[in-house]
């Protein structure tokens, strides 16, 4: 049996088709975005705050110790690239529970918006947010503390790519808890969002943690990004080897969000929770 | 191109919440082409027959057919061709309605986007509301323009729950005789749950009476009548309810 056409469907080229459902994501979040200048002015709020409390702490360092240029430089750093990861993963959830505070799951997943093309298109929109919402921040450490992370060269934007692959899977994960739990996990997973931030250690070596923390720190793929930074930081160049394992890591990580994402989303289909996910 | 005879058909649909059957074994079949009422008390199981043929809930056993295809296989196909509206699922709040209209219209793939909505808002008088947004719409209104939405993409499948919930007798009769006349010049199917009888009486073409998660009866409006020799269609339905001349 075929199904029959109607006079303003078009049937274009599935590839074509698919970039329209995920362009029509992108765009419901950026007229959100657009329309609501308080949520935009929230996105480049906190990287700019966080950039310019740890840009006195490191520029008070120096002040106090001459010779603390490379901390100094971490700390800066490592608060841009860490809010690249917190940002991205913050990203995707909030996208998500835009969807659940105004109750338009059921229309979503009622049109042709597969799982895998909201995932794909809730990855390439914070994607975009991220870099932009740490543009501020750039500038300020450039303006204030003469700092230029692009000084860093062209691993900068390995450094990035990596982090915002750490922040999709993470991000598919926080989004799960919500599938799973409703709205009133929601504490927990704004909570979640920082949960790793201590462990990647973003401004000191993993050294400092106490070993069993160790352990973990070296199980996240950002901890190898930001060790590979210190190091290059430190003059000790790139550790390629370090960028390597967060990708396969990264990989490994992101297939298996997947299949938790995947699994929390049939839950959710077969308790009723695309129709009531709250409290 | 041909039309699948039956929109939809459930073969023993069952649905279970822990200890709870919603759904209990139910036989549907809606020809295309007709307005169909589901109809039945609070937890007849209406909305969850509703949320299964939306795919928004996993069946606990059964087949779904919708336009001929099976719905729990091929979503991916059927969903172009169907829509939905309900005053109980939302939409985007802070965005205007132009706006959701754009978003869902891509959703869709609906060609001639801007002349499709001024079309639509000409036909559902949400001209003058296209640029507020969603959350600034009184009820009557925000159904408007979900109605609005719900027909973005000429659905050959149109499920509606309450479809003029929050509607003035007088916005509610000219939506009720638009909602007809799409199903009429376009062929399409008009699947609804509605508490509203005399709404009933007058669109549909088939009844179809749940209670207790199983279809207790099945007709005409006229034919329902006749059955139960009432008067109107709220006196069969008060009959079912309370179990009078069953």
């Amino acid at each position: 049996m075929t199904l029959p056409a109607t006079a303003t469907f078009e049937r274009p080229h599935p590839v074509l088709r698919l970039l329209r459902r995920l362009l029509a994501i992108a765009e419901r979040h950026m007229f959100l975005y657009l329309g609501s200048w308080p949520r935009f002015i929230e996105t480049l709020f906190w990287p700019m705050l966080n950039m310019l409390m740890l840009g006195f702490v490191s520029a008070y360092m120096l002040h106090q110790f001459s010779s603390a240029t490379v901390v100094a430089s971490v700390l800066i750093a490592g608060t841009i690239l860490n809010e690249i990861m917190l940002r991205t993963t913050m990203g995707m959830m909030v996208m998500f529970l835009e969807e659940i505070w105004s109750r338009n799951l059921g229309h979503l997943f009622t049109s042709p918006l597969g799982v895998s093309d909201y995932i794909a298109a809730s990855m390439g929109f914070t994607f975009v947010k991220s870099i932009v919402s740490i543009v501020p921040a750039v500038i300020v450490a450039l303006l204030l503390f003469h700092f230029s992370l692009l000084a860093l060269g062209w691993p900068v934007s390995l450094f990035a790519l990596l982090l915002i692959m750490n922040g999709w899977w993470y991000g598919m994960l926080v989004i799960a808890l919500l599938l799973r739990f409703g709205i009133a996990a929601e504490w927990m997973a704004w909570m979640s969002t920082w949960l790793m931030v201590p462990l990647m250690a973003p401004y000191y070596p993993v050294t400092i943690l106490p070993g069993w923390m160790q352990i973990i720190s070296w199980s996240l793929p950002a901890t190898y990004v930001f060790e590979s930074m210190k190091s290059l930081i430190a003059g000790h160049g790139l550790q390629a080897d370090y960028l390597a394992k967060a990708l396969l890591l990264n990989i490994v990580y992101f297939i298996g969000a997947a299949f938790v994402f995947y699994r929390a989303f049939q839950g959710a289909r077969k308790r009723g929770g695309l129709l009531q996910v709250g409290e | 191109m041909s039309q699948a005879p039956w929109a939809i058909q459930t073969k023993r649909l069952r649905k279970v919440f822990d200890d709870l059957v919603a759904v209990d074994d139910i036989d549907l079949d809606v020809q295309a082409g007709t307005i169909t009422a589901l109809l039945g008390s609070n937890g007849a199981g209406k909305t969850t027959t509703m949320a299964m043929l939306l795919g928004l809930l996993q069946p606990t056993a059964g087949a779904i057919t919708m336009l001929g295809l099976d719905l729990l296989k091929e979503r991916a196909r059927i969903a172009p061709f169907i829509n939905f509206s309900s005053p109980y699922v939302d939409l985007p709040n802070r965005l205007t309605v132009r706006q959701n209209l754009i978003v869902y219209g891509h959703l869709y793939g609906t060609a001639h986007m801007s002349e499709r909505i001024v079309q639509l808002a000409g036909q559902l008088q949400i001209g003058d509301l296209l640029d507020r947004r969603h959350g600034s719409l009184s009820a009557g209104q925000r159904t408007r323009a979900t109605l609005a939405k719900s027909l973005l993409n000429e659905p050959r499948l149109l499920l509606l729950d309450e479809p003029t919930a929050s509607l003035d007798p007088d916005t509610a009769d000219w939506v009720r005789r638009l909602l007809m006349d799409y199903s009429k010049t376009s062929g399409a199917t008009i699947f609804m749950a509605s508490h509203n009888m005399q709404e009933v009486e007058r669109m549909c073409d088939d009844v179809v009476m749940m209670k207790g998660g199983t279809i207790i009866d099945r007709g005409s409006p006229q034919k329902l009548r006749e059955t139960y020799s009432r008067e109107n269609l709220e006196e069969v339905f008060l009959d079912i309810a309370r179990n009078r001349n069953l």
